[in-house]
């Protein structure tokens, strides 16, 4: 996993946004960028040059799912890892996630650990 | 304002022998020809019908009537809808500021202490080489007075420091005075919340029986999210935690 990777950050809170980038610089990403939600998010993401999308499900404007729905239906986009940091916790809308072809999914709260994990996951299956 | 014990109900008062009784009257009559007879005995059931009607549509117009100025009145309702409500509106907007500053209170704190913390650790790591180096291999060593001088400013620079993490934690630790106050305003909302359950229960109580279940029921699916699910709800749509998120997922192939 490429530590240099631009990593784009979509939550409609600050703090959260803070938290998210703080823990992924713990990490030792380098990288990153912030949105407030999927129709802030989307120019930046088809400007290019983003290789990992972190994503809130629950956002005004555009949610996370439909930000998630966008980057699949995108072939420039179709690609790219997407990991759900979300405090929706319903079994259909996992599952929805899952059928839209989320690389991993993350409830909120959550630790430094488990997020740091799913990361580890979704580039451990990208990669292979 | 509960009147469960009188409920309306739109029943009439002739019971099952009377109607039979007429009944068999009437086809007695129309066999026998006598319309005006049957006539009369038609417009008597539906006279009697219509005064139950009219009775019970009565009952049901003075029980409406007296919710509606109970609720009207200095009803606990109406001073809910009209004070209340708007307090904790104003109230919850307030923990919601509360807590936000409260965040970034804190991830300031340590976003200036993070580098502090590093930068501490560098030197250290820098002077153990340098140090290590002057033991192990004293002829290509700095000399140990450039040591003794890197270490001396070492020191200086981990007092400064250490007082400067000190401070930014003493931050983190008034930022979570926020609890104690959005826990009381939370704990005084919900009390709020419960009187209105109780007033709304009350009217349900007495229209029961006009209230269609199925609109009660309805819940629309909602793209945009549910926010947050709070742990213990019993509900056995939700994920409680992250384990039964991995569960679902892996069932999925994940």
């Amino acid at each position: 996993m490429d530590k240099n990777m631009n990593i784009l950050v979509v939550d409609d809170f600050s703090t959260m946004r803070r938290i998210v980038k703080n823990l992924l610089i713990e990490i030792g990403f380098k990288n990153i960028a912030e949105a407030d939600d999927g129709k802030t998010a989307l120019p930046i993401l088809e400007q290019g040059g983003i290789d990992f999308l972190v994503t809130d499900w629950n956002m005004p404007g555009m949610a996370g799912i439909d930000l998630l729905k966008a980057v699949r239906a995108n072939p420039e986009l179709a690609a790219l890892p997407v990991l759900m940091v979300t405090a929706e916790a319903k079994r259909e809308q996992i599952m929805e996630a899952a059928q839209a072809g989320v690389n991993g999914y993350v409830v909120k709260p959550f630790t430094a650990d488990t997020l740091k994990n799913k990361i580890d996951k979704v580039f451990e299956r990208v990669e292979s | 304002m509960m009147h469960s014990e009188n409920n309306v109900t739109l029943t009439g008062s002739s019971t099952a022998t009377e109607s039979l009784i007429r009944a068999k009257e009437l086809v007695n009559q129309l066999e026998l020809g006598n319309i005006e007879q049957a006539d009369s005995i038609i417009s008597e059931i539906c006279k009697t019908r219509e005064n139950d009607l009219f009775q019970d549509v009565g009952k049901l117009t003075r029980e409406l009537h007296q919710t509606i100025s109970e609720f009207g009145g200095d009803s606990p309702l109406n001073s809910l809808t009209n004070k209340e409500v708007t307090d904790a509106r104003h109230d919850l907007k307030y923990v919601v500021g509360l807590t936000e500053q409260s965040a970034n209170q804190t991830l300031g704190a340590i976003e200036e202490s993070v580098p502090l913390l590093n930068s501490l650790s560098e030197h250290a790591i820098n002077l153990q080489k340098l140090l290590n180096g002057q033991i192990n291999e004293p002829t290509k060593s700095v000399g140990f007075e450039s040591i003794a001088a890197e270490i001396d400013s070492y020191f200086a620079m981990v007092i400064v420091e250490t007082k400067n993490i000190h401070q930014h934690m003493n931050t983190v630790l008034v930022a979570q005075g926020y609890q104690d106050i959005t826990g009381q305003i939370i704990q005084r909302v919900s009390t709020m919340l419960q009187d209105v359950e109780q007033s709304l229960l009350a009217i349900l109580q007495v229209n029961s029986q006009h209230i269609n279940e199925d609109e009660l029921n309805k819940s629309a699916k909602n793209n945009t999210g549910y926010g947050p699910s709070v742990p213990d709800t019993d509900n056995a749509d939700v994920m409680q935690n992250q384990d039964d998120v991995d569960e679902l997922l892996s069932t999925l192939g994940f």
